[in-house]
């Protein structure tokens, strides 16, 4: 095994995990402060703004006091299940942003390419889908080993809820899959070159909002958490460090939906109106710096929507959200992937 | 577990693996929804509420104990500690019982700055009420929206009495003192302001589908039941019966006052949620035909003597207060202290309608109930 | 049919949800009714019931505020017969706003105005005898009457 292949498998990836773990933390960490933020503008208020200019520090402060915190395990618990349960929610949430193209790739000269991602994995959403669902385990856990009846009662729904919602989101994605033609996420971030498939698949991109947003627990769908039923919901015992890691993996969570959805619907790293061709010719780290945030902002203005949406609705109850899971949106979204295939088969043959 | 499986089963170990049972949970006394520190033990089958009861007493501080010791001038303040997000009507309700008691004739104006006062407290407790009600039901802007306006009635409560939350604004006999410079003008801007603001919240509730499903038809009580458990207040006008203190039974020159009764029609969530945000717009009506009207005269009755005695006897006085009707039953022997002193404090009696309306349904209804009870612990306990 | 037709676009489309969604977006740009305390002192009204002062140099020990009061935080000393014919100034005064709810009781009946509450709102402390006021700690009233009349330096020389 030469130099070269050992950077190739083992170097590289390492160097770029470490480097995504940091930034997505870092992202995270600020979501948290840019949702109290935007919220409290919402909400006729301003929000933090004691800590550092503009309560720029907040969430490093948070983050300090979280993990100078008792960790309490209660004594109803079963401490190792209580002890682990946290690592499973927050792992998926994180390994998911490994298949996700944030930029063009950067091409230098003599033709190297350097991909914007960890490993482009040619079953990428596959295995995204698959990864996040395991978070649900977190929760689950979390809930049982608590040994308390809030999060009991937390973790039932959110395990039923993943499950409902979770299919209506593989079905939207799937007219997606269907669409590009593939399961690698940068094909179909360049099958979006003309037009972001938010517009043709406009069912699918509301199916994957709305169960996007059941997914990560937020309101109007928040119910694992329901605040002024269930206390704190599954993570009602958590304290310190372990309670960290769930809120860390809810951001997380948002962060990676948002990501997806703009690879997904919103064209990805695509730069509208110009063509790649014209800046390319420019300067090929241009044309990456200019995907890089331009993925950032589509990004940003989603996540913009979902706390919009936070400071709106109110809260569903169990069952109409059960509901609704089964009885309007996946009937959406079968119907959506029936018509996609159709057109797909004899239209666009 | 349904019959046939458990007859099926018979009394093999199979049944008893199969039992289930209910669960208990306790709702409370720390809770972010039961608005203060109320406990309620539920009897859950799965999520759906098989029993609850109500247990209270945490809050309690024997006010009406109390007041047996201290004289009838300084009961006053300690009414407000009742109900506190809705002072002024306590203390209004504390000392029209007193000036029924001894007949004192209150002069016409300090009994329309009265109206005015109470009706702005109204205003404010019903915006808190709306808040918080909504936070309970997720829709957390609501409280912010609602207490940017309750704000500014808490500043006008301040210019006017001095005091924010617990105003002792009347004393015995009239008001203390005449409105401030500038106060009317700023009253009247807020109640210009407040309409169009009550427009919002309703664009953000009434017509949501999502608070719409979390309300309609949740917590049914008939008007009949309603009435047999004694509620009152806007509990009772959601489930249609025509019922204000301030109609039925006129005190403080109500009857002066064009205003209109809301009533709901099926008695569930949304009609006590309609029926407060109604009661605003005409607490709104009252308050402009009060500050039109406003007569001049004295505050205070010319001959009061010092020292509040009145003759023996006892004496029943009820105000609408926010939460429903608030009567006070005083008895006296001559003293300057009162013999006996009993509050009909209304979030204490609504609050025995909570079993009628959430037993058969589901836990995230209990919120929505007492939420739409709107009650205040400082009054359930006493 | 076409009012089911109706609803069916209306639960598709969700046009209430979307003026709902207005109105926050609408204050999301108004501005903000945070205040901003420490760094702004809120300017209370002239009728706020802050932290009583007393004028010890007005007051006639008549204890009217002391028997108003229903919480009993004040007591008042009057000084001895003879002093009391031609200086009527208490000897003591005690508050203890520990206990005092900021009625205002005793402010009503003072004859001479020399209770009154200040604008003063900020009570906070970590000993419970800083909220024990007597004559030598009470916050007197620094008028400008005082001021003119040369009095202040007498006020500030007892206080000490
Ligand atoms: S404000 Fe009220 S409680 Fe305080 S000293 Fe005066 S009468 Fe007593
Ligand atoms: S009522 Fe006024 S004058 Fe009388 S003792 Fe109290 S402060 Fe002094």
């Amino acid at each position: 095994m030469t130099f070269e292949s050992l950077m190739t498998y083992v170097g590289w990836p390492l160097i770029k995990i470490v480097i995504l773990l940091g930034v997505v933390a870092f992202c995270v960490a600020y979501t948290v402060y840019i949702e109290r933020r935007l919220l409290g503008f919402f909400q006729s208020r301003v929000g933090p703004n004691r800590v550092g200019p503009f309560g720029l520090i907040q969430p490093i402060a948070d983050g300090l006091k979280l993990i100078l915190k008792e960790d309490i395990i209660p004594a109803n618990a079963q401490p190792f299940l209580f002890r682990i349960a946290p690592i499973f929610a927050i792992v998926p949430a994180f390994v998911g942003f490994a298949i996700i193209s944030f930029a063009p790739p950067l091409v230098t000269g003599a033709g190297v390419v350097h991909p914007f991602v960890v490993k482009d994995v040619n079953l990428g959403i596959l295995f995204l889908l698959s990864i996040t669902s395991l978070g649900v385990f977190g929760i689950v856990l979390a809930g049982w080993s608590s040994g308390s009846k809030y999060p009991l009662f937390g973790s039932l729904r959110s395990a039923s809820q993943m499950l409902s919602y979770e299919i209506p989101l593989t079905l939207s994605v799937l007219s997606v899959i269907l669409m590009a033609g593939s399961f690698r996420l940068s094909d179909i971030v360049d099958a979006q070159s003309k037009l972001p498939f938010a517009i043709p698949l406009i069912l699918a991109f509301g199916v994957y909002v709305i169960s996007a947003v059941a997914e990560t627990n937020r309101i109007p769908f928040d119910l694992p958490e329901g605040e002024s039923e269930l206390v704190g919901g599954f993570h009602t015992e958590y304290s310190g460090m372990r309670f960290a890691f769930y809120f860390l993996a809810e951001y997380a969570n948002v962060v990676l939906v948002c990501c997806v959805a703009t690879s997904l619907f919103l064209g990805g790293y695509k730069i509208p109106f110009v063509p790649y061709e014209t800046l390319l010719a420019a300067h090929p780290i241009l044309v990456s710096a200019l995907g890089l945030a331009v993925f950032g902002v589509k990004a940003v203005l989603f996540l913009y929507f979902y706390i919009w949406i936070r400071a709106t609705f109110p809260r569903y109850r169990y069952d109409q959200l059960l509901r609704i899971g089964w009885m309007v949106l996946l009937p959406i979204a079968l119907l959506n992937l029936f018509l996609v295939a159709g057109i797909k088969l004899w239209l666009l043959r | 577990m349904t019959t046939e499986l458990r007859e099926a089963a018979g009394t093999s170990p199979l049944r008893k693996a199969l039992e289930t049972t209910t669960m208990e949970l306790n709702f409370g006394p720390q809770h972010p929804a039961t608005h203060g520190v109320y406990r309620a033990v539920l009897q859950l089958d799965g999520e759906r509420v098989v029993g609850i009861e109500s247990i209270i007493g945490y809050l309690h501080r024997g006010i009406e104990k109390w007041v047996e010791y201290r004289t009838y001038t300084k009961a006053t303040p300690i009414f407000d500690r009742l109900d506190y997000v809705g002072a002024i009507l306590n203390c209004h309700g504390y000392v029209g019982t007193v000036e029924k008691l001894m007949k004192i004739e209150v002069p016409k104006r300090a009994q329309y700055i009265r109206v005015v006062l109470d009706e702005l407290q109204r205003i404010a407790n019903h915006l808190l009420w709306l808040g918080t009600h909504a936070l309970d039901l997720g829709a957390m802007t609501v409280l912010f929206y609602g207490l940017r306006e309750r704000e500014v009635i808490m500043d006008l409560f301040e210019a006017m009495v001095g005091q924010r939350l617990l105003q002792n604004a009347y004393p015995i006999g009239g008001v203390r003192l005449d409105f401030p410079r500038g106060w009317e003008r700023a009253c009247r801007n807020f109640m210009a302001e407040l309409p169009h603001r009550l427009d919002e919240y309703e664009t953000l509730l009434s017509s949501n589908r999502m608070w719409l499903q979390r309300t309609k038809g949740i917590g049914v009580i008939s008007g009949a039941e309603a009435v047999a458990l004694g509620l009152s207040g806007p509990t009772l006008r959601g489930s249609g019966v025509y019922f204000d203190v301030r109609k039925c039974i006129p005190y403080g020159s109500y009857e002066d006052f064009d205003f209109e009764v809301p009533l709901g029609e099926n008695g569930d969530v949304y009609d006590r949620y309609i029926v407060r945000v109604r009661e605003m717009r005409q607490s709104l009506r009252i308050l402009q035909q009060a500050l039109d009207g406003m007569p001049e005269g004295p505050l205070m009755p010319e001959k009061l003597s010092k020292i509040i005695r009145p003759p023996a006897g006892e004496v029943y006085f009820s105000v609408e207060g926010a939460k429903g009707q608030l009567g006070y039953y005083l008895v006296s022997d001559g003293t300057d202290k009162p013999w006996k002193c009993h509050v009909r404090s209304p979030s204490f009696i609504n609050l025995q309608g909570l079993e009628k309306m959430v037993v058969g349904g589901l836990v995230a209804d209990v919120v929505a109930n007492i939420g739409s009870l709107d009650i205040v612990l400082g009054e359930v306990d006493r | 049919m076409p009012g089911a037709l109706h609803r069916l676009v209306r639960m598709m489309t969700f046009p209430e949800l979307a003026s709902g969604l207005g109105v926050t977006f609408k204050w999301f740009h108004k501005p903000k009714v945070t205040e901003f305390y420490p760094d702004k002192r809120p300017v209370l009204p002239y009728r706020a019931k802050g932290r009583l002062h007393v004028d010890l140099e007005t007051c006639i020990s008549c204890k009217m505020c002391e028997r108003a009061c229903p919480e009993d935080c004040i007591k008042v000393f009057q000084p001895p017969k003879e002093v009391f014919k031609t200086d009527k100034r208490p000897v003591q005064f005690f508050i203890s706003l520990e206990h005092c709810i900021h009625c205002g009781m005793c402010v009503d009946p003072c004859p001479t105005g020399s209770i009154h509450h200040s604008q003063e709102f900020e009570m906070a402390s970590y000993l419970r005898n800083d909220y024990l006021f007597d004559r030598t700690t009470l916050p007197y009233d620094l008028d400008v009457k005082h001021f003119k009349q040369g009095i202040l330096e007498n006020v500030v020389e007892k206080g000490q």
